[in-house]
């Protein structure tokens, strides 16, 4: 069933419109003096190729800048790449991973939760968002960050400051992005749930949430990105575990490799939330990027 | 909307906009809006009065009292126990202007370059992404590494930050703008150089102001906690140090300050929006 | 006197909308009777309230003055009314099939076999049974207009309102569903109103065409159209009564009425 609908969705043909240059050079006799020339071509215009390129560029320049400081004002990508291994091996990145993760996933967890809730609310019931809306525009402004020294006070310098911290700075952006996917779905599809006599809690259920979902995915990738931001806040700020601490410990030891493979860890992180969330995106909600 | 605009209206010369309609206007804007204002007033009123009542019998040192803070803040703003809240304003909006400056002027050049040119866009898209996407907070230890713990560095550290927000913003606005009218250039045979200034940018604009907000927010973050990390120094070192000491009060003025500032910036930013981009409909 | 059932009686309507210190009479003093069985095409100009009138029949908006009463069948049970939108509004994250299921979820007496069986019964009407499982985005605009009324028609209304079902679409897919459209009505017999700018679409499909004009949008006449049924079977438009018809509609809706033929020019 779900084949017949692949075979009718533009989705193929859309997709290889971003890849025109992925066609497969015709061996063409007449100009077999310039094929090489145009194949060179062809690959240096593949946005694959390229990017590879230009990453494999980066690294290329910082591998020759290094060349000339010392290690530890920059040390090799090479030699950063050891720092990153070394930690691993002695069990140093490991447990830190775990803390942090786990702190982040909590934190993210129970901010998006909130965040929905109170989004689909305001979204929903106009009147409470009369009465919500400046002080959600108050708390969205606030600089998180700020808070850390008041959350120290209140709740110690634990694991619970922290998931508090990343809960408090990954809820607004839900919030946000959740009100405005309810209240475009709500003046979008009101004539059909009225038609169809569906009542308030039915509408938000079948119609408001589904069809807030792009939005909902907009605010999420913004909630991860802050998670991140914020474990590794909390981390320099708060802590005696976790990547956010190794990285200040590293740089403080001036052990510039070690700091610099943990840097480059949690690029990765931040690269792979992102992915998942396009992967799930693609794959069960392929609607979205045809209406 | 729906209600509004039935069969797509073209009978508004037949209106009369006369004073009575206004008033129904105005009459109907403040029936629907008043009393959640005073609603919103009161619930703010109601929780600021029981902190206030309630302080009597908390612990003075970790919550403090609304009144009490209100009272502490023209002397933390004037001469606190640690150097002065203005002074740390100067020093935090010198880091925060030129960081931000930086960062908007970086960002907007490689947006536009890759949202101009498709070269630029193979060669630089992954590299933003990369920046955009990942937590640039952990370079910090690396800044101080490179640049010691003065202004410098937390200038570069706070561009760094918030430059990526920009340049995906441009990015996409330009390459919206420039396919969108892409026509024109044969049409009226349009020189490149004239097609960006006079297409590509404006047409750029609302993306552009997105852009802005985005990186505003970043670049207050990383101003704040550039303050905390390199030197201790600004609002950011300021919090930090009244934290560690249980000021709470002035620790409390220096949020309520540093928020206010926080919502006149976003504030300033809309404004200026909303003129130059008097062409899209906000609503 | 007439004396066919009355369905729907719109009396004195009404409705004046308020944006932005600017007043619009969209209805004024609007009566009409609509009858069962009866295709009913309200035609007019753009501005002229039709869809207004027919969202106010549908319950969607509000009358300012007068009332529309919708009345209930010989045994006292209220009619089922239904709607085809303008712009379709089929849920993009549910298949066809679900689509169709979405009108029949609310009513709780229905299980959830049954409206699956109904709403395959709906798409078979409409052609697109061999769609049920795609998503709407795979299918196009003619296509998912079907589905729309398939939707519709799966909650067996006793009255549909279609509001310019037909208006986005081109001009060769809009004949192919006014055909399915037309043989539907009459396998069916429901009463539908419809809204539709096009004189020769209004034609074709009704028996009774209403006419409104704009500022401020007003009833000018109903018309019966009397042509034979089964009209996809012969070629509507060039039958005399049918080209009357449209001359009669377009003098009546613009006011303008022309003397003369062309002649040749006499030297």
């Amino acid at each position: 069933m779900r084949s017949s609908a692949k075979n009718i969705g533009p989705q193929t043909g859309t997709f290889s419109m971003h890849h025109p240059h992925l066609i497969p050079v015709e061996s063409d006799p007449d100009a077999s003096g310039h094929q090489n020339e145009r194949l060179l071509m062809r690959i240096l215009r593949n946005p694959g190729v390229v990017g590879i390129l230009s990453i494999a560029g980066v690294m290329g320049i910082w591998w020759i800048v290094s060349l000339f400081l010392s290690a530890i004002i920059l040390p090799s990508p090479l030699a950063s790449a050891e720092g990153l291994y070394q930690i691993a091996v002695h069990g140093i990145l490991g447990p830190a991973i775990v803390v942090s993760l786990r702190e982040m996933y909590i934190g993210l967890a129970l901010g998006v939760g909130a965040g929905l809730l109170i989004g689909t609310t305001l979204g929903a019931f106009t009147r409470v968002d009369r009465v919500m809306l400046p002080y959600v525009n108050v708390f969205n402004s606030v600089p998180g960050v700020i808070l850390i020294p008041s959350l120290v006070i209140w709740f110690g310098l634990g694991s619970e400051t922290r998931v508090i911290f990343i809960v408090l700075i990954t809820v607004w952006p839900m919030v946000i992005n959740t009100r405005a996917g309810i209240m475009n779905s709500a003046s979008r599809y009101r004539d059909l749930s009225k038609v169809f006599g569906y009542g308030r809690i039915a509408t938000i259920r079948k119609v408001l949430i589904p069809a807030s979902t792009p939005y909902l995915l907009a605010g999420l990738r913004i909630s991860m990105g802050l998670a991140i931001v914020g474990m590794i806040i909390g981390e320099f700020e708060v802590s005696y575990s976790g990547l956010g601490y190794l990285l200040i410990n590293f740089g403080e030891s001036l052990q510039t490799g070690r700091l610099i493979g943990v840097v480059f860890l949690a690029a990765m992180i931040g690269l792979f939330q992102v992915g998942i969330v396009r992967i799930v995106e693609a794959r069960f909600l392929p609607w979205i990027r045809h209406s | 909307m729906v209600q509004l605009q039935p069969d797509g209206m073209s009978t508004i010369q037949g209106a009369s906009p006369d004073l009575r309609d206004r008033r129904r206007t105005t009459r109907v804007w403040a029936r629907n809006h008043l009393p959640s204002m005073v609603v919103s007033i009161g619930i703010a009123a109601v929780l600021i009065g029981g902190w206030q009542f309630s302080g009597r019998y908390l612990n003075p040192i970790t919550v403090s009292t609304p009144g009490e803070i209100l009272r502490s803040i023209p002397t933390t703003f004037l001469h606190g126990p640690y150097g002065s809240l203005a002074s740390a304003l100067g020093v935090t909006m010198i880091d925060f202007g030129f960081g931000l400056l930086g960062a908007l002027v970086i960002g907007t050049s490689l947006g536009l370059a890759i949202g101009n040119s498709r070269v630029a866009r193979n060669i630089l898209d992954p590299l933003v992404a990369l920046g955009n996407s990942s937590p640039t907070i952990a370079l910090l230890p690396l800044m101080i590494i490179w640049f010691g713990f003065g202004h410098a560095s937390r200038v570069l550290f706070i561009t760094v930050v918030s430059m990526w927000g920009m340049a995906i913003n441009t990015a996409v606005g330009a390459r919206k703008a420039r396919e969108r009218y892409e026509d024109l250039i044969p049409a009226f045979s349009v020189p490149p150089r004239m097609y960006l200034t006079s297409v590509v940018i404006p047409g750029s604009m609302p993306f552009i102001f997105a852009g802005i907000r985005v990186s505003l927010a970043h670049a207050l973050v990383a101003t704040i906690i550039s303050g905390q990390e390199i030197g201790n120094s600004g609002i950011g070192g300021l919090a930090q140090l009244y934290g560690d000491q249980f000021k709470t009060n002035d620790l409390f003025g220096v949020i309520v300050v540093t928020t206010i500032i926080a919502l006149v910036l976003y504030r300033v930013i809309e404004f200026l929006r909303n003129r130059i981009c008097s062409w899209v409909n906000y609503s | 006197m007439d004396t066919r059932e009355i369905v729907v009686a719109v009396q004195d309507v009404t409705k004046v909308f308020h944006s932005n210190e600017v007043t619009v009479t969209a209805l004024q003093n609007v009566s009409i009777d609509i009858h069962a069985g009866e295709f009913v095409s309200l035609v007019g100009p753009s501005g002229c309230g039709k869809t207004t009138l027919l969202r106010i029949i549908g319950g969607l908006t509000n009358t300012t003055k007068g009332s529309v009463e919708t009345l209930p069948l010989a045994d006292g049970t209220p009619r089922k009314m239904s709607f085809v939108f303008q712009d379709v509004n089929l849920l993009p994250w549910r298949s066809v099939l679900r689509n169709v299921e979405f009108g029949l979820e609310p009513i709780s007496a229905i299980s959830k076999s049954e409206r699956k069986e109904r709403s395959m019964v709906a798409l078979e009407k409409v052609g697109l049974d061999s769609f049920a499982s795609s998503p709407p985005f795979t299918l196009s605009g003619g296509m998912q207009q079907r589905v729309g009324l398939a939707r519709a028609l799966a909650v067996e209304p006793d009255v549909l309102l279609m509001d310019e079902p037909f208006g986005a679409l081109d001009n060769f897919t809009r004949e192919g569903l006014q055909e399915q459209l037309a043989q539907l009505w009459e396998d069916m017999g429901t009463t539908i109103i419809f809204v539709t700018h096009d004189i020769d679409e209004a034609i074709y499909l009704s028996t009774e065409v209403v006419l409104l004009r704009s500022n401020p949008g007003r009833l000018v006449e109903t018309l019966p159209v009397d042509l034979p049924p089964q009209r996809w079977t012969y070629d509507v438009r060039s039958e005399p009564a049918a080209v009357t018809l449209h001359r009669h509609i377009r003098t009546s809706l613009s006011g303008r009425t022309y003397d003369a033929s062309p002649t040749a020019p006499t030297t």
